[in-house]
């Protein structure tokens, strides 16, 4: 059971502070996450999510 | 007619016909046995068309419902009106095996996909592991759509783990969108939460690259800075880009730039070369607790319905053409029917028929597919 007050943390993780996700740096770094989220191309409006549009094919 | 001339595009120089239904070209001069023979003439319109929309499938969808009870209550499920609180009835999985044993049979050349869908799919995880378990003996793809608010026993995430072949969690952008569309319907505080906690379980568990994580959301919410959160927020857990959906739910709230986009993209003049999935026979079908088999996940009724679960395969193939002809909108529009690229569009996708209702050639570019169907012969394409 987990102790009043006490935070147990994954040591394979690390906090990014400002209400961030926090990483799992076993997967991504937090350079490669910045740098897919600075390249997003623009949205694309005619990118529609299934099962709502029948675009899922 | 359904026929194209193309005009010096071949190596050999000769001057062919092409029909963009049968996908059949044929030397200009040809005999009149050869032009009947591929339904090249006026008046074999139809018997072209059927044959064309009624080939073997290459690849068929089962979607399963495990049970139409679901966890949530969202604004936007397109099945919403299919939802119960409690179903009396589980699944017959002995039926439903047989039924795929069947039709594997009956179609051996055919890439088979099982998805588990609902209502929410992992309410009845024992029903759908008994399912796959079942199917051992044939080659399956097997994937399932769950809101991920379920915990799972770890028997079960180990076997859909070993089984499934993919798994898409529905999560609707950010904290605040989710939960203003995605309600709880079993006592759970925060929807979000509980599936970005099973989230990060599956991806430690394992299932990192098998996870999809899609969002639909309305297009008020539907905007860059909200794409980048969710990007991110998933991109930290693990989640590959390429498995990151963020969509707008159509049609529209507001007569918005999405909405205007998507008519546009409608509009655009696009190469397809089968028709909708809505009308590829025997592509799609839908099994539920009814013992019955439907042809559409979105609309299970009369209309749709096929025949029973223990139905000869032969009256269900004649329920599927019957439905396919009296419900395609391109089948019902006269100058679909005798547009020369018919079989590269086959009347654009039905989620357009909000739209344009069963008249497609009012949403129609026919000038410019016809240029780029002649662009891809050009260059010898034919497929």
């Amino acid at each position: 059971m987990k102790p009043n007050n006490v935070e147990i943390k994954d040591k394979t993780k690390k906090e990014s502070g400002n209400n961030k996700e926090e990483l799992y740096s076993k997967y991504v770094t937090e350079e490669e996450v910045k740098k897919i989220i600075d390249n997003l191309s623009p949205l694309d409006y005619e990118v529609s999510s299934p099962p709502h549009t029948g675009l899922c094919c | 007619m359904l026929n194209l001339f193309i005009k010096d595009c071949l190596k050999d120089g000769k001057r062919y016909l092409f029909n963009t239904l049968s996908k059949k070209k044929i030397e200009f001069t040809s005999d009149l046995e050869e032009l009947t023979k591929k339904f090249f003439l006026k008046g074999q319109e139809k018997e072209c068309i059927e044959n064309a929309l009624f080939l073997d499938p290459k690849k068929t969808n089962f979607e399963i419902i495990p049970t139409w009870e679901c966890n949530l209550r969202c604004s936007h499920c397109s099945v919403l009106h299919q939802l119960v609180k409690k179903s009396a009835k589980k699944i017959n999985c002995e039926l439903i095996i047989r039924f795929i044993k069947n039709y594997s049979l009956a179609y051996k050349n055919t890439s088979l996909h099982v998805n588990f869908v609902g209502g929410e799919p992992l309410i009845e995880s024992e029903k759908c592991c008994e399912l796959i378990n079942g199917l051992k003996s044939l080659k399956i793809h097997y994937g399932m759509t769950t809101n991920g608010i379920k915990d799972c026993d770890d028997k079960h995430v180990d076997f859909f783990l070993r089984s499934m072949d993919s798994l898409t969690i529905s999560i609707d952008g950010t904290k605040e969108t989710h939960n203003s569309q995605r309600k709880s319907f079993d006592e759970i505080f925060d929807p979000y939460e509980k599936t970005v906690e099973n989230v990060k379980k599956l991806v430690e568990k394992g299932f990192r690259k098998k996870l999809t994580i899609q969002a639909s959301l309305k297009d008020k919410d539907y905007n860059e800075e909200n794409r980048a959160k969710f990007f991110e927020k998933f991109l930290r857990i693990g989640i590959l880009k390429e498995n990151l959906l963020f969509g707008c739910i159509h049609p529209t709230e507001l007569n918005s730039k999405a909405q205007q986009s998507y008519i546009k993209m409608l509009k655009n003049a696009k190469i397809l070369s089968q028709p909708c999935c809505k009308f590829r026979y025997m592509g799609n079908f839908l099994i539920d607790n009814t013992d019955f088999v439907y042809s559409s996940f979105f609309k299970a009724d009369e209309s749709t319905k096929l025949g029973r679960l223990d139905s000869d395969i032969l009256e269900i193939q004649k329920k599927y053409k019957s439905q396919i002809l009296e419900s395609m909108p391109c089948l019902k529009d006269k100058n679909c029917l005798s547009c020369s690229a018919l079989g590269y569009c086959w009347g654009n996708c039905i989620a357009g028929q909000s739209f344009f209702g069963d008249n497609p050639s009012n949403f129609c570019s026919q000038k410019e597919l016809i240029e780029k169907i002649n662009n891809k012969f050009s260059k010898g394409n034919f497929e």
